[in-house]
């Protein structure tokens, strides 16, 4: 099964790793920075799409390239950035949305879920799902395969470009608080 | 121009009760959810800076459309409201909700969609994302402020993130969820009550709305077990010396919760 990460916000990525599985890979949405922060993680690949720019600008095209690999779980941390990305992904795939999840078994696909902290469910996943992870410690030490790809070969690569937003968002400033 | 905020008529957790067996009793009351007055209230301000229409739309089970729950929404500053009430949304997943909204929303040509942080109930926080995904435009999630500028973007918003402060800029259509930091509410009074129920309510019923065009889910997700959660033993440390402080921070330090 295919599960992949989708990651945006460098400071969680590599804890998210770990929740994540070894057989996970990543969609790397950032700047060269942050692969070379990753580029020993324990998952089996990372696929990087140079981004400049608010991340969100992006959702489109990773659902494009999620629907290219046939992404069965996509997992992301859960941080406004990584969440917004992964939601509106996988509306944009069909794909089932989980709310609450706090950690996911990759070998018998269930996902354990809090439901406001009263209770907490067992969940059996088949097809496509998504949901966002607590992260844990940063799990390092592997050798993922590495792949660059740039948002143009992805949309070109599929028939149907409903894909991408009309809206355009730019980064007007940023400082530290 | 218009503006939308969507809104939950939500349980309050600290309403529900929950069995032995884990499943969750939400009880009977429910009330606009906990953060999305802030949503209405930024809606609001940017409606009278620009002269826009503020429509308040929400989805849920049959009480949603009572006289209570259209008064008590719109008494927070709303100009009119679409409400969708039926009890086949009762336990509604976050998809449903999201592609419910869709359906409304591709007809109504807003500008811009304005949402609470979460629910109260669930605070999955994944409504606006997946509303934004059906929709096809981006969504922003734990924005600190929204402002209309008057030339370049449509819209500026600032929100933080890793320690810093960004602003963004956004020419086009987007959903933002803001924070509780993004206005203060103001204390709702007996002419904002009389003055709700003056304003226009459309309800419809799930049958009445055009889904065709929308993706559908396929994942499945079976139940396999409920249950409670195991409680932590609480640590019962009480700093009390003249260095609480710094030893309150060394211990959460210690735990890793800072």
């Amino acid at each position: 099964m295919s599960t992949w990460i989708i990651a945006a916000n460098q400071t969680q990525i590599g804890e998210l790793v770990a929740a994540a599985g070894s057989e996970a890979s990543i969609l790397l949405i950032a700047d060269d920075v942050a692969l070379n922060e990753l580029k020993d993680a324990t998952v089996a690949s990372i696929v990087h799409l140079p981004a400049s720019g608010p991340a969100e600008n992006f959702a489109g095209v990773a659902a494009a390239f999620f629907a290219e690999v046939t992404a069965q779980t996509i997992i992301a941390a859960d941080n406004a950035i990584d969440r917004s990305l992964a939601t509106s992904v996988a509306a944009r795939l069909g794909a089932t949305w989980i709310s609450g999840a706090i950690s996911w078994d990759g070998d018998s696909r269930t996902v354990n879920r809090s439901i406001a902290g009263l209770t907490i469910e067992t969940l059996k996943v088949d097809g496509p799902v998504g949901f966002v992870l607590p992260t844990s410690s940063p799990a390092l030490g592997g050798t993922p395969e590495i792949k660059k790809i740039s948002p143009a070969e992805i949309l070109d690569s599929i028939e149907n470009n409903f894909w991408n937003s009309d809206t355009v968002v730019e980064v007007l400033s940023e400082s530290e608080v | 121009m218009k503006i939308a905020v969507i809104y939950k008529w939500a349980p309050d957790p600290q309403n529900a009760s929950v069995s032995e067996s884990g499943e969750i009793d939400w009880g009977t009351k429910r009330t606009v959810s906990e953060y999305d007055p802030v949503a209405i209230r930024v809606g609001r301000i940017l409606a009278d800076e620009t002269e826009a229409e503020l429509i308040g739309i929400t989805v849920g089970e049959k009480t949603a459309s009572s006289p209570k729950a259209v008064q008590s929404a719109a008494s927070r500053g709303l100009d009119r409201l679409i409400v969708v009430s039926d009890d086949e949304l009762v336990s509604a997943t976050p998809e449903r909700y999201a592609s419910v909204l869709a359906a409304i929303l591709r007809n109504l040509d807003v500008d811009l969609i304005l949402a609470g942080d979460a629910s109260a109930d669930n605070g999955g926080k994944a409504v606006p994302g997946l509303l934004a995904g059906l929709l096809g435009i981006p969504s922003f999630g734990e924005v600190d402020s929204v402002s209309r500028p008057n030339a370049e973007y449509d819209f500026i918003i600032t929100r933080k993130l890793n320690g810093k402060q960004q602003k963004l800029g956004i020419k086009g259509r987007a959903i933002i969820a803001v924070t509780t930091d993004a206005a203060p509410i103001p204390l709702i009074g007996m002419k904002d009550m009389m003055a709700a129920r003056k304003k226009p309510v459309e309800v419809l019923e799930l049958n009445e709305l055009n889904f065709q065009g929308l993706p559908q889910t396929h994942g499945i997700a079976t139940l396999e077990n409920v249950h409670k959660p195991v409680l932590k033993p609480r640590k019962q440390i009480v700093f009390d010396s003249d260095s609480a402080v710094a030893e309150l921070i060394a211990a959460l330090k210690e735990e890793g919760v800072l």
